[in-house]
């Protein structure tokens, strides 16, 4: 895997298209719980605040980020450190494998059990995450495309039925509950934050920061889009009680009554993204390791992280549990993560680089 | 190759060739007193221009007092064969011996001049067989290299254009050609076709396989990564997008890499159709690609798991044609995808006449009589016929082959997990795309591993006056 | 490419020492004469248990067929209902209409709504009834035969809604937003019409007017003029054919879809309703000039508009309960109202271009433009 150039834009687009999959799982049920109809509008806040965020902590070159935190609190300490995210991603990948396959059962596998959509899932991910890191970011670049088509028909679709009566009023003080709406969908972007992991593979030349925060930008369009259909669909107070805002929306559209109920075809092709997602978090999971361990890096552990994920899965005993980490544990771990305590090791690696006067970026 | 015995006598000639029957020696005296040896492969060589051009002034040679100053008058003047070559080796000789020239023999000086009196017999160029052609040239290449390397250089008359000779197959010594246009064409895929060739071990026959499957980045992947023709006009064209091309001495066929995915889905007519048209009816292969590999998988998967996606009328005219067969979905459909591939094979396989009988034979039997005799549903029947068909429209055939594997596959994931399996089965057959390169070009290009903004140029033909000269993604700064 | 081959056969070697071997997705395949559709669904509360009528569609070959059960709860009584005979399996993802009991409206159908709003397989825009009068059970026995089904009978009310009485087809969707809107939302009413076909009295579902819920419980019911007052309020699409009696004698006009314009001033709401259409016929106006003729049809038709809309806005304060979305829609323009009578303005505009003359004025003159 050493030398495996890839580019800014592969990750960029390999980033977005992964996140796909814990954006349609949050959203729109965790802005709606917090912003009510005035949801949508969060989208525009965590835009914002994320692409700052994204821009400054990505850099103008890609560098991998286990070498930055190395370089921050020395070799043993940033080990140290590096094994927890390791072990939290484990756990992660765990938690989106039975997302995923819970996703599947409560929506078009009526009566199913996930285990065998979390295992199948967890083995393909295995080989994608265990194979070359190029092939996995070339993935994603076919699945944007597949994806992005998809999303712009079904949005476009789906605008037929949006209420304004839906929408709106949004009113001054409403402001307060959009920004904390924007909550939920900033703890997703900060999960971007691991894909920096992969950073040292990117091509030196390369402005990771820049393309990042182009392909941030066309992601949150789309994601403003489902929330706007979503959210104009039925009144707010409905979205809750939907196994999935936006798959019913989809479940309601029909295609000049030729196509019905192609939500079965959506979530299938959503499967992509989580696929993206949890091959991504194996990927990075072998490149945590191979920093940690010289020669950690062995393809073979794939299916070891594999196995782990699926396991790791297994262990919420059922939709519940799973709904209570998602809604609080994993957004509160993902987000003390990502936007403070790794931002925080940069921020120490950045004064050391000053002292020392060397080049941290 | 002869190792023990390296000098040029008849002896070692005769040993070299094993005696063989058809190694013809015969001992000529000129001027008088010189002994001189003229042997040749029987049937390589052409006997007419043997004696008109190299016998008949041999035997008027004269005032020459030894073989030293026969043979430079030999090799300077007299003889009127185009081209001569002077031998101090006998493996030089025996190669060139082997390449249908006449060799004279100048015993004491244990040296040999050969002359090219290559036999003329070969097959006429014809139109392509396999490669159907509407508008663009007839002709297609035969099993002559050298008839094969003037096909393309009629095409492209530039003395760019680079041939360069390879001999490959330690028992054959086939001649292969490296043909590109030289500054024009990345000089690293020149080398890396070349050592690739190079390092053919093969002792066999040199067969189309072997050619494909040494040069292949990914000889166990089903998608083909050379592009094969029969057709010059596809051949050079590709030469001038910036693609190396062989030449297979005996083969009648061109190959090119590297060869990318969307190449495969490119047919020549393109080029010479209107460029929406040609737009359209490319859009429509990738269309068919996806109809031909998804269909029955997708058919199985909203049947047997997701009907709710089923307009009513539509289900209910399903559930009608279902309720008489006896047999489970899964079943109809892999009996229906099997016996497809079968007709295909049979009708393959036979003469023209023989194999159309028994495509309407079968046709007859597996569609109309099975529905019928209510073994298989009708319904089943219109989608797999419809992805065969679809398939029909991918112009390569190794394409199309790989397609037909996936598709099975495909069916058996959607059997087992419905469009979960299909979704899977899918991303990881792009996965594996994605992760394959030729010639260090991404096979999914320009859809993976290079900028976005030539997918266009993969599925639209642009205007001809706006076409620029090479394909971007083989001559731009490559990604990964 | 070895490696690869490894970690697939390790992760199938941890898959199956997990226990997991047995294919889970496998068990939900179903054939395809294996299941019976619901097409329309009926729910009444009998004896303190939810008593579930289906009708269903298994091919087109084969009669509609009808199966009832009964559970504690909603979910319980579908459950039941689930496993059909002859192994076959009910479906409830093609399901057309929703019909829910008189009795079990009174009682609250929050057990109904929660269950189609969560459910994975029904859509949300499945159309949405109450029953007036008679059983859903009852109702779809009696107007399900062997040709026709009382989902293809609904379908086609659906279809001819304006022509059979005026009405409109919410759906649960509808339903379900407005309660989460207005805190109350109107349902079609339907009820068992006898009609005789060939020399026999078969029962069809007819249209009656809105039953409005406050809350998930039935309220009562909208009369004639405040449904079709409400309807112009909703801005529902509805067009309707308007018999005046017009000096003694009788002027038919088909009427578009009204257009409302809401506007608030102050507090206080103005209603704007403009409605379009042609004349279909006249009969016995024979002492009245054109002009004036033409004059009063327009008034007529304000008018009788302006008695829908007074009226829906009537029992909207009677009952204090805004099925219009009054005050949504005055907050969405920035406005919070103040209890103070709405102002309504009608205008129509109603077009001459059909032949008219049935039978000719007397005087010979002749309508057409």
């Amino acid at each position: 895997m050493k030398g495996e150039n890839i580019t800014a834009r592969q990750l960029a687009v390999t980033v977005f298209i992964s996140l796909l999959s814990p954006f349609i799982r949050i959203l729109p049920r965790s802005a709606v719980n917090i912003a009510q109809n005035a949801a949508w509008l969060s989208v525009i806040p965590a835009t914002v605040a994320g692409f700052i965020y994204l821009r400054a902590i990505s850099g103008r070159t890609a560098k991998s980020l286990s070498s930055r935190i190395k370089y921050a609190l020395g070799n043993f300490g940033g080990k140290i450190f590096l094994s927890i995210i390791f072990l939290w991603l484990l756990f992660y990948g765990g938690f989106v494998a039975r997302s995923a396959a819970e996703r599947l059962v409560s929506t078009v596998y009526q009566r199913g059990g996930v285990s065998v959509f979390l295992w199948v899932m967890a083995a393909a991910s295995a080989l994608a995450g265990g194979g070359s890191l190029k092939g996995l970011v070339r993935t994603g670049e076919v699945f944007s495309v597949i994806i992005g088509v998809l999303l712009i028909i079904v949005i476009f679709a789906s605008v037929m039925n949006v209420e304004l009566e839906n929408l709106l009023p949004v009113k001054v003080e409403d402001t307060g509950k959009i920004l904390l709406g924007s909550l939920p969908i900033l703890d997703v972007i900060g999960a971007g934050l691991y894909f920096l992991f992969l950073g040292g593979s990117v091509r030196s030349r390369d402005n990771l920061g820049k393309e990042i925060g182009k392909k941030f930008l066309s992601t949150m369009a789309a994601i403003f889009g489902v929330m706007v259909v979503t959210v104009g669909f039925c009144h707010y107070s409905l979205i809750p009680n939907f196994q999935n805002g936006f798959f019913t929306v989809i479940r309601n559209i029909t295609i000049f009554g030729v196509v019905e109920r192609i939500e079965a075809l959506i979530i299938a092709t959503w499967i992509l993204t989580d696929f993206m997602l949890l091959s991504s978090v194996i990927m990075i999971c072998r490149k945590i390791l191979g920093s940690i361990f010289r020669s950690g890096e062995s393809p073979v552990l794939a299916a070891a992280f594999g196995a782990v994920t699926a396991a790791v899965g297994s262990l919420f005993p059922n939709a519940f549990v799973l709904e209570s980490f998602s809604d609080l544990y994993v957004p509160v771990i993902n987000m003390t993560l990502t936007y403070i305590l790794i931002p925080a090791v940069m921020v120490a690696g950045w004064i050391k680089g000053q002292v020392k006067g060397e080049k941290y970026e | 190759m002869l190792k023990k015995v390296h000098e040029i006598r008849e002896e070692s000639l005769t040993e070299a060739f094993n005696a063989s029957a058809d190694l013809e020696i015969r001992h000529i005296r000129v001027c008088g007193s010189i002994e001189l040896l003229l042997t040749y492969i029987d049937g390589l060589c052409s006997s007419v221009t043997a004696a008109e051009d190299v016998i008949r002034p041999l035997m008027s040679l004269e005032d020459c007092i030894d073989e030293g100053s026969a043979m430079e008058r030999l090799e300077k003047s007299v003889v009127y064969a185009p081209s001569v070559k002077s031998c101090e080796k006998l493996s030089e000789l025996v190669g060139d011996m082997l390449n249908g020239r006449i060799a004279i023999i100048f015993p004491k000086l244990g040296k040999a001049l050969t002359f090219e009196v290559k036999s003329t017999e070969k097959r006429a160029v014809s139109e392509p067989k396999e490669e159907k052609v509407m508008k663009g040239g007839r002709d297609a290449f035969v099993e002559t290299l050298r008839t094969n390397t003037a096909l393309v250089r009629k095409r492209i008359k530039s003395e760019k254009l680079t041939v360069r000779p390879l001999k490959v197959g330690k028992q054959t010594n086939t001649d292969v050609a490296v043909i590109y246009i030289d500054g024009f064409t990345d000089i690293n895929f020149v080398k890396e076709a070349e050592k690739r060739i190079g390092s053919i071990k093969n002792s066999d026959l040199i067969s189309s396989a072997t050619i494909v499957e040494n040069i292949s980045d990914h000889p166990n992947s089903p998608f083909p990564q050379v592009i094969t023709t029969e057709r010059p006009d596809k051949f050079a064209l590709n030469l001038v997008e910036g693609r190396v091309g062989i030449l297979v001495d005996g083969l009648p066929l061109g190959y090119l890499v590297p060869g990318t995915f969307t190449q495969f889905l490119k047919v020549p007519e393109d080029q010479a159709s209107h460029y929406a048209i040609a737009s359209i009816l490319t859009a429509l292969r990738y269309f068919c690609l996806a109809l031909s590999l998804l269909t029955p998988a997708f058919y199985v998967a909203i049947v047997m798991y997701h009907q709710e996606m089923i307009p009513i009328r539509l289900m209910s005219s399903i559930i009608d044609a279902k309720i008489s067969v006896p047999f489970p979905t899964a079943v109809e459909v892999l009996t229906m995808l099997i016996s497809f591939e079968l007709l295909q094979e049979a009708g393959l396989r036979l003469a023209a006449p023989v194999g159309q009988t028994v495509s309407i034979i079968g046709a007859l039997i597996v569609g109309q009589s099975a529905v019928e005799a209510k073994v298989v549903s009708p319904v089943v029947v219109v989608a797999i016929a419809l992805a065969g068909i679809a398939g029909y429209t991918i112009p390569d055939q190794d394409m199309a082959s790989a397609v037909r594997i996936f598709r099975f596959v495909l069916v058996l994931m959607s059997i087992t997990l419905g469009m979960f399996g299909l979704a899977i089965g899918v991303a990881l057959i792009i996965w594996g795309l994605a992760s394959m390169d030729s010639f260090g070009v991404a096979y999914l290009t320009p859809f993976a591993g290079s900028r976005g903004r030539y997918i266009k140029r993969a599925i639209f033909r642009i205007s001809m006056r706006k076409k620029r000269d090479r394909e971007p993604e083989l001559t731009e700064r490559r990604e990964r | 490419m070895k490696k690869l081959y490894l970690i697939l056969s390790l992760v199938l070697v941890l898959l199956l020492l997990s226990g997991c071997n047995n294919l889970g997705a496998l068990s939900l395949a179903i054939e395809p004469d294996e299941i019976s559709l619901v097409r329309t669904l009926g729910v009444e509360k009998s004896g303190g248990e939810y008593l579930v009528t289906v009708c269903t569609a298994s091919g087109q070959t084969r009669n509609p067929e009808i199966y009832s059960a009964k559970g504690e709860t909603f979910s319980l009584a579908v459950n039941n209902i689930m496993n059909l005979p002859q192994g076959r399996e009910a479906r409830f993802s093609h399901t057309e209409q929703v019909i829910i009991g008189e009795k079990l409206a009174q009682s609250g159908i929050d057990e109904v709504l929660d269950y189609i709003e969560r459910s994975d397989s029904m859509r949300l825009d499945t159309d949405f009834y109450i029953c007036r009068g008679i059983t859903p059970e009852e109702l779809i026995k009696a107007s399900t035969g062997e040709n026709i089904s009382i989902s293809d009978s609904l379908s086609y009310l659906r279809e001819n809604i304006g022509s059979l009485g005026g009405g409109y087809i919410f759906t649960c969707l509808d339903f379900a937003s407005g309660l989460g809107q207005n805190g109350c939302a109107l349902v079609q009413t339907i009820y068992g019409k006898e009609l005789l076909t060939e020399g026999e009295t078969e029962l069809f579902p007819a249209p009656g007017t809105f039953a409005l819920f406050n809350g998930t419980r039935l309220e009562g019911y909208l009369t004639e003029n405040e449904m079709r007052g409400a309807i112009i309020l909703l801005e529902k699409e509805n067009t309707q054919e308007l018999p005046l009696g017009i000096a003694e004698g009788v002027v038919t006009v088909k009427l578009q879809s009204p257009e409302l314009k809401l506007s608030a001033e102050k507090g206080r709401l103005i209603i704007t309703v403009k409605v379009k259409g042609d004349i279909a016929s006249v009969s016995g106006v024979n002492s009245v000039r054109e002009d004036e003729l033409r004059e009063r049809i327009d008034r007529e038709v304000c008018s009788e508009m302006y008695g829908y809309v007074k009226a829906a806005l009537d029992r909207i304060g009677s009952s204090k309960l805004d099925f219009a979305g009054l005050e949504h829609r005055a907050e969405i323009m920035g406005q919070r109202l103040n209890g103070t009578e709405p102002e309504i303005y009608v205008e129509a505009v109603i077009e001459r271009t059909y032949d008219i003359i049935d039978p000719l004025p007397e005087n010979g003159r002749s309508l057409r433009p």
